[in-house]
């Protein structure tokens, strides 16, 4: 009796096994498509969730200058000195650059932006402070930006300082939870996910008993039985995630109109970002995973109790 | 009585066993088969013919008493060990056991495919099978194409196909009249002469009694006769 080796075995098994599975689903695409729509929709509704978070945090990279700072300097720095401050700032760590506004340019730009123009008049002198706007870098933390604040505070030229940071803190904050929440939904969805699949396979499992026991009586081991099953579980598992990834790319698509037409509105230049490689990648990997441990799970609970009566 | 004669392919020693909730189907059983033997056992229904074959193919296991093959009790063991333990036997059944979703040929060629042989050498070795039990013609069919005569002797290449040291066969002609049932025998004959040892369940006294092989009659869970004293083959009673 010639056997051929090891490893040929090995692989001629799982493709044997492979192909197998893989065609009895093809020979029911009704089927397959229902339960490959399950996993689907499984992994789309949290990995949509991340991407919106995503494409929510991009957005909001656009609105970095509301993290500025501004300085309004004491009546009596010169202009002189106040440029010299904002050098001085804008050389120190975390900060982008900054902008010097003179106490004319502030009432100028005061006169230009309302109609309260007059209102000045009628009060005989400037009453605007100069100020230096800080804009930190981007990759600034909220506690950076909270230290050069209070530095700035400290300075004797200045009188006040006014951060707009907190409600960006908020957002990240929101922008946290729903990152959160895409977690917390496809830990839940996933484990719906593994039992349909697991009902699935028990199914599969039931329709094929005589297979079974047929198997195990001529000496088929566990794992040669249960081969047909964990790839049948693989491959739902992996159509799934294609299923994901075909809607998340609908889902994008209906929804970049209504978002570049609000965008628009606000004058902005952001536009909705499909999936990248990572998410796409994480997407299949798991819709696998999930569709081999529902298969797991029903083959450990139903093939043992299978036997010729 | 622990040591094992090396002449005896399979050994029963007192054993008993009972379905849940019943009464004894066995209760101290004792025989032996040698390697190269033929044996049957006979009995009315539900005397535990079949519970003999099912404890020898580890399907089920003694209450009580000692289930040896080549010397090595057939204890309760995970399901890898059970397999291992089947890929040494033969299997044959009354209701044939075949898979009618895939062909003659496929059915035959599961004991080989799980042993991982070479599409070469499944396809060489499946087709003698066929042509031991006169059906190499049959090869693309469906089992339930077939007659009940053709299923069985299917089963008894797949039986064979492996060459396996005992053929357990659990009322083997049950579903036969009676020329296929000669025929069936015939063929377990001509297996037995190469060496193939035979623990055979029947009901058909008539057939088997004329062959010249072993027999114990079972009664009350356990031997009530043994009959060594026929004398002739199957070829004299035609």
């Amino acid at each position: 009796m010639q056997r051929p080796s090891l490893f040929s075995r090995f692989f001629s098994e799982h493709a044997r096994a492979s192909i197998a599975a893989l065609g009895r689903q093809w020979r029911e695409p009704l089927s397959t498509l229902l339960t490959a729509l399950v996993i689907g929709i499984t992994l789309a509704l949290p990995a949509g969730l991340e991407l919106l978070v995503n494409n929510l945090r991009e957005a909001s990279g656009g609105l970095q200058q509301t993290r500025t700072i501004s300085v309004f300097l004491r009546d009596g720095v010169s202009q002189q000195a106040g440029v010299a401050l904002a050098e001085t700032i804008a050389k120190q760590e975390g900060v982008a650059e900054t902008q010097y506004t003179s106490r004319e340019e502030a009432l100028q730009q005061f006169r230009d932006r309302t109609a309260l123009g007059a209102v000045l008049d009628a009060l005989g002198s400037n009453p605007l402070p100069a100020s230096i706007a800080i804009i930190p870098q981007e990759s600034l933390s909220n506690e950076g930006h909270q230290r050069l604040a209070q530095e700035m505070i400290g300075r004797e030229e200045v009188e006040q300082v006014q951060q707009d940071s907190v409600w960006s803190a908020r957002l990240s904050a929101a922008l946290a939870v729903g990152s959160r929440l895409a977690l917390v939904l496809a830990l839940a969805l996933g484990t719906a996910a593994v039992l349909a699949m697991g009902n699935t396979i028990r199914l599969d499992i039931e329709s094929r008993r005589k297979e079974i026991v047929v198997m195990k009586l001529v000496g088929a081991p566990p794992s040669f039985i249960r081969r047909p099953f964990l790839y049948a579980g693989f491959w739902y598992g992996l159509v799934g995630g294609l299923v994901a990834i075909v809607a998340i790319y609908l889902a994008g698509f209906a929804l970049s109109g209504p978002v570049r037409t609000l965008v628009e509105l606000y004058q902005g230049a952001f536009a909705v970002r499909g999936p990248d490689l990572k998410l796409l990648l994480i997407v299949l990997v798991a819709g696998t995973a999930l569709g081999l441990a529902g298969a797991w799970l029903a083959v450990a609970r139903h093939m043992s109790k299978i036997e010729l009566r | 009585m622990n040591s094992s004669d090396p002449d005896n392919i399979l050994e029963f020693r007192d054993v008993a066993y009972h379905y849940d909730g019943g009464s004894d189907v066995l209760n101290g059983l004792n025989f032996s088969l040698e390697r190269g033997e033929m044996l049957f056992l006979t009995g009315p229904s539900g005397v535990g013919k079949s519970t003999v074959l099912r404890l020898a193919a580890m399907q089920i296991h003694a209450a009580r008493g000692q289930v040896l093959m080549n010397g090595k009790r057939l204890n309760p063991a995970r399901a890898g060990k059970v397999a291992a333990h089947r890929r040494e036997l033969g299997m044959i059944f009354q209701d044939f056991q075949l898979l009618n979703d895939r062909s003659v040929f496929d059915n035959i060629a599961l004991p080989l495919v799980i042993r991982g042989l070479s599409h070469q050498d499944i396809g060489r070795r499946v087709r003698a099978a066929l042509d031991a039990v006169g059906l190499l013609d049959r090869e693309h069919a469906v089992p339930r194409t077939l007659s009940g005569g053709e299923q069985q002797r299917i089963g008894i290449a797949r039986a064979i196909v492996a060459r396996p040291q005992l053929i357990l066969a659990d009322e083997p002609t049950g579903n036969l009249d009676p020329r296929m049932a000669l025929d069936v025998m015939r063929l377990f004959e001509r297996f037995n002469d190469g060496g193939v040892s035979f623990l055979i369940a029947t009901h058909a006294i008539d057939l088997i009694e004329h062959m010249g092989h072993r027999m114990i009659h079972l009664e009350g869970g356990r031997r009530s006769a043994t009959r060594p004293e026929a004398a002739s083959r199957l070829g004299a009673i035609e």
